[in-house]
């Protein structure tokens, strides 16, 4: 294998055992998100439990639902972040050929992406916190696209390598 | 490099270029004090502080990285430790932002190494050490630059010795620890390096930190893999480069003392070491953490007299205590290296780069 070739599988390894790793760590950004829209959105948390005749539950145990699903949405969020992230670190290491993680990988890219331009719409007024949003949905994105790409490219050229 | 070469094997080439011993003991000792003249040695014996050749370790743990800070840094750094090797660099698709920092990687048989040595002709015996110092250095520290920057200096932790035996070469796994106080094992391979910081100007990514004292071994070669040269391994191959910088030095000095028409990059005196080559081979290659004791052995049996030991303070007192300064052995030094430094950071600032800010021509036309 040329030098140029084994210089470029190694780029690629790199960008998306990074991707991964960072990836992870976004994790808690998500979870900080979503706690964030909990406590801080009444609207947002009324309307997920809209379809929900909360009348018919115990006072008492209301919080308890409400934080059961806080905490299964947390859950939800950190696992998704964990298959992608450790998927993508193994995949970079040649521990795993399995590519699970980046049919999982584009459906975040694609969220991410409708979710950068939703923080513009679901505002009610643009001040810092809604950009820094979206900066950091940009970004996440962006990370994923090159995860993606870079999972794309090292196939290619493994394959090539193969013969 | 450290103090076996700057001092001990200057001496040996410049003893092997046909100076006397004292003149050797003035040069060698003029190029090991570039490792030691810092702003707080200069400081105490009240000196100009622009004449600093080193920063000591506390000394950049103050230092700032704003761009001020940064010019003083490289000031320093690219003049005497890590001489760029060309500052008209090309590399497709990079920002200037990253060029002007990779224009400033070191390396050997520069423009800039034969202007050092060209300064130093007809100059004071402290002028040809700083020169050697500042040669040397180009062969040991290349591929890295002086100026702080991790997209330049940072390294993976994939670093492997290239071992050879019996005429073929396998490949040792170097480990790395950061732990200052505790030498480096070399038996098991397990050295100490800088910190990995993520700051782009942060001191700990300044010249070589990231490879630890490797560089500084004239024993051992070795593949890493640098930020700047795009996920390719490098070979950084000590003893033959140590090998080249004592011929190139002593080529040098031969020019200086006018024995040499003229200082052409690329030639190694090659005719002087060849009666001594095996010995000197032997030197290098030996694995130790440093090698003064044999390179002073050397050099006590070339001029029938054993060079002193390196004492920093041995010219203090007559600085300070006289107020013809200029005249003195640290007052040659001084005025030496604040004009190599004028020289270098001419020629970066000249070249469109910021990073060792501009120099005041009157003032170093002046010396």
């Amino acid at each position: 294998m040329d030098e140029t070739k084994e210089a470029l599988i190694k780029k690629y390894r790199s960008n998306i055992y990074f991707g991964g790793r960072y990836f992870i760590l976004f994790g808690v950004w998500s979870v900080l998100r979503i706690l964030m829209m909990f406590m801080m959105n009444r609207e947002f948390a009324e309307q997920i439990f809209s379809g929900v005749d909360l009348s018919e539950i115990d006072e008492s145990l209301v919080p308890l639902v409400y934080s059961l699903t806080f905490i299964i949405a947390f859950v939800i969020a950190i696992v998704i972040h964990l298959i992608i992230g450790v998927g993508a670190i193994r995949y970079s290491r040649d521990k795993g050929h399995r590519r699970f993680f980046l049919f999982i990988a584009v459906f975040a890219l694609v969220v991410s992406v409708i979710f950068v331009p939703m923080n513009l719409v679901e505002a009610d007024k643009i001040d810092a916190t809604v950009i820094a949003s979206m900066m950091v949905d940009a970004t996440m994105a962006y990370l994923l696209f090159d995860m993606v790409y870079s999972a794309f490219k090292l196939k290619n050229l493994i394959g090539e390598g193969r013969g | 490099m450290q103090e076996d070469f700057h001092y001990y094997a200057t001496y040996c080439a410049a003893i092997l270029a046909g100076y006397s011993h004292e003149e050797s003991m003035d040069i060698s000792y003029s190029s090991q004090f570039v490792d030691r003249c810092s702003k707080t040695l200069l400081l105490r014996i009240n000196a100009p502080l622009n004449a600093a050749t080193t920063q000591l370790q506390l000394e950049m743990m103050d230092a700032r990285t704003d761009i001020v800070g940064l010019q003083d840094i490289t000031r320093i750094w690219a003049s005497f430790h890590f001489l760029p090797k060309d500052l008209y660099a090309v590399k497709q698709g990079h920002p200037k932002i990253y060029m002007n920092k990779y224009r400033l990687i070191c390396g050997p048989d520069s423009d800039l190494v034969k202007s050092t040595v060209e300064n130093a002709k007809g100059k004071t015996l402290q002028a040809a050490g700083i020169a050697m110092h500042v040669l040397a250095d180009t062969w040991a520290h290349s591929n890295f630059a002086g100026t702080p920057s991790l997209v330049i200096n940072n390294t993976t932790d994939d670093f492997a010795e290239i071992v050879s035996k019996d005429g073929t070469e396998s490949e040792r796994k170097i480990k790395f620890r950061h732990s200052p106080g505790t030498p480096d094992d070399i038996e098991n391979n397990i050295y100490t390096n800088s910190l990995y910081q993520g700051s782009e100007n942060a001191i700990m990514n300044l010249g070589h930190g990231r490879a630890g004292h490797l560089p500084d071994y004239s024993f051992v070669k070795f593949k890493y893999l640098p930020a700047w040269n795009e996920y390719r391994y490098l070979i950084k191959d000590n003893p033959s480069d140590y090998m080249k910088a004592f011929g190139q030095m002593i080529y040098a000095m031969k020019y200086l003392r006018g024995e040499e028409a003229e200082f052409e990059t690329g030639r190694y005196a090659d005719d002087v070491i060849a009666p001594y080559k095996e010995r000197i081979d032997a030197i290098i290659r030996k694995r130790q953490l440093i090698a003064s004791d044999d390179w002073r052995d050397f050099g006590g049996e070339l001029s029938g007299t054993a060079p002193e030991e390196f004492d920093e303070t041995r010219y203090q007192g007559e600085y300070c205590s006289t107020s013809d300064k200029e005249a003195t052995f640290l007052g040659h030094f001084i005025n030496a290296a604040i004009m190599h430094k004028g020289m270098v950071c001419d020629h970066i600032y000249n070249s469109g780069n910021p990073l060792a800010g501009f120099v005041w021509k009157r003032i170093v036309k002046k010396i």
